[in-house]
């Protein structure tokens, strides 16, 4: 066995391991950019919809202030807050807490997840919006 | 054996204190992955199956839930399973080995997830093209991460005999 100290720290890729690296970097980076540049839309009349196991149980004006408690899968409740043209759960009382970290969305197309309550918050709207314009 | 496991334990438990996860949900580190690691180059595969299971099923019972279980053990087994297929091959350093482990680490629990997710009305979207780049960023970084700590490991820690 070699001695451990001879072998100071020097990174040993190899050439199979910095092209999995590019790759990897590379997939990433083509997804996150096609993510951007689709028109997942913005635009008028943005709604706050929720569903609950894949049910709506909450539609409502981006614009418009409000600040109400869901009752998720199993009772959970998650304190939804709608402010300032965007929405973030304030409080859950789900573990993990996922929901609460993933914090505020502006944007259509993005949404709060809470696993264990089973409920998505999404912005949806821009697309419909982006056609009447269109036409 | 018994204090491989500990120790795997104990990374896990170590890691939730930690909450490196602040940013975006789900991302970890896997610091027990670096002990798997070691264990898979150092043991063999099946000790390293055996202490990743055991570990999976303690963390959940022990400190989160089990319906947290279904999430951990897959994708504690199919990263093992290609991290041990890669390392066959020859053609991998430890950390391209790590690396991709993180990687499919994070895949199978984005696919697991994401079908739920699209079961309660989540958009199919941002599963591609947000929760899927992150993960495979996270993954990448932690694997690398972790090839790390278990290098270090394996070149310090020495053993009676190299199985
Ligand atoms: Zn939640």
């Amino acid at each position: 066995m070699k001695n451990a100290r001879d072998g100071r720290r020097k990174l040993t890729f190899k050439r199979a391991d910095v092209i999995l690296i590019i790759c990897s970097l590379t997939v990433a980076a083509v997804l996150f950019v096609a993510g951007i540049i689709s028109p997942a839309g913005r635009l008028t009349q943005l709604r706050v919809r929720a569903y609950r196991d894949g049910e709506l149980c909450l539609d409502h004006a981006v614009t418009d202030e409000l600040r109400t408690v869901l009752t998720g899968h199993e009772g959970g409740e998650n304190v939804v807050v709608i402010h300032d043209n965007g929405v973030y759960i304030e409080t859950a009382d789900c573990p993990g807490q996922d929901c609460v970290k993933m914090g505020r969305i502006t944007k259509a197309g993005e949404e709060i997840v809470c696993l264990p309550h089973r409920l998505v918050i999404r912005i949806e709207g821009g697309k419909a919006g982006i056609d009447a314009v269109v036409r | 054996m018994g204090i491989l496991l500990a120790v795997a334990v104990l990374a896990g438990y170590i890691e939730m204190i930690i909450p490196a996860d602040l940013l975006i949900p789900g991302v970890k580190l896997g610091l027990a992955n670096s002990v798997i690691l070691f264990i898979l180059y150092r043991v063999g595969f099946k000790a390293s199956l055996i202490i990743s299971i055991l570990r999976t099923v303690i963390i959940a019972f022990l400190f989160t839930s089990p319906s947290v279980l279904l999430y951990s053990f897959s994708a504690a087994v199919v990263s093992l399973i290609v991290m041990t297929l890669l390392r066959k091959s020859g053609l991998f350093s430890i950390y391209g080995i790590s690396a991709a482990g993180g990687i499919v680490h994070n895949m199978t629990q984005l696919i697991i997830a994401g079908v739920i997710m699209l079961g309660i009305g989540a958009g199919f979207e941002r599963i591609i093209f947000f929760y899927l780049p992150i993960l495979i960023i996270s993954g990448l970084a932690a694997g690398l991460f972790n090839a790390f700590i278990a290098d270090i490991l394996i070149k310090r820690i020495p053993v009676k005999e190299d199985i």
